[in-house]
């Protein structure tokens, strides 16, 4: 059993991470930082349902360590940190109420998502203007959530043995 | 299905709301912010939070700003800012466009350093040497 987590662990991480690759290939959706998609999330997504919220922190950590290493460089891993642990935090939270599907629980990461990188932003550039693109990315935040709910309550669904 | 039908039910009616509260939540934000915009008076560059320079937006002009990180061309034209080329990875800050209402930036993370508009109505604190 132990060995089965770990395996699926792991081939979480190469999972996760070659979908920030993928990610990486597509032209950005917008000019404006922190606007995509985050197919990795969908991985993460289903590792909370499936173990909780410290299995999911980990190979989010982990995945996120290694495509600053690989793809995107240092600046984006903090980022990328501040984003995911605000969301994996707000997620883990609302899935606990057990009043939303895995939908409503990604939205609320992508939205949180987002919140926590210009939140970042606002702080490392030392301003407040970068809240002019709080609507655009309240926006994008909540479409990019709802897409990856879906995909990972598919997942979650028909993977469901237990 | 493990869950009951009222449990479903549920469930999907507060994922709605969450969703459209989410929707409505950048609406209204993004309403006001094209009812309240302002066009900028000045262009300020910012590396590392700091403010490096402060051009009018209403002087032609062409800059090439160096960072740690690599450079930046900025070019102001007809009361408007944008950065003409950069060797930052992404380049977004090139596909960011054109700006010119005030609170708005371009930014270029690669290379710590954000552009934007400053300057309302009155622009006083340019003239106290803010």
């Amino acid at each position: 059993m132990k060995t089965k987590k770990l395996t699926t662990l792991g081939l979480s991480v190469a999972l996760a991470l070659i979908l920030s690759y993928v990610e990486s290939l597509l032209p950005p959706l917008l000019a404006v930082p922190g606007v995509k998609v985050g197919l990795p999330n969908i991985v993460i997504l289903f590792l909370l349902y499936r173990y909780g919220w410290k299995e999911a922190g980990a190979v989010s950590l982990v995945r996120l360590l290694l495509s600053a290493a690989l793809f995107s460089g240092f600046a984006a891993f903090f980022y990328g940190l501040s984003g995911a642990a605000v969301s994996l935090l707000g997620s883990a939270l609302l899935k606990q109420t057990d009043r939303f599907s895995p939908l409503g629980v990604s939205v609320a990461g992508g939205v949180l998502h987002n919140l926590g990188q210009i939140a970042l932003a606002a702080l490392i550039l030392d301003s407040g203007y970068i809240f002019a693109y709080l609507p655009l990315l309240l926006l994008s935040g909540t479409l990019a959530g709802a897409l990856v709910g879906l995909l990972a309550g598919i997942l979650i669904r028909r993977t469901d043995v237990k | 299905m493990r869950m009951d039908k009222t449990n479903n039910n549920r469930t999907r009616r507060n994922d709605l709301l969450l969703l459209t509260g989410c929707l409505l939540a950048a609406l209204v934000l993004g309403g006001l912010w094209l009812l309240l915009r302002q066009g900028g008076r000045f262009v300020v560059v910012e590396q590392n939070g700091r403010e490096t320079a402060r051009y009018p937006l209403s002087e032609n002009r062409t800059e090439r700003i160096e960072t740690e990180g690599g450079y930046n061309l900025l070019v102001i034209e007809g009361g408007e800012a944008f950065l003409r080329a950069a060797d930052c990875p992404n380049l977004l800050c090139v596909k960011t466009g054109k700006i010119r209402y005030a609170g708005q930036s371009i930014v270029c993370l690669p290379h710590k350093l954000a552009v934007r508009i400053v300057g309302g109505a009155s622009g006083l604190d340019a003239v106290t040497g803010g």
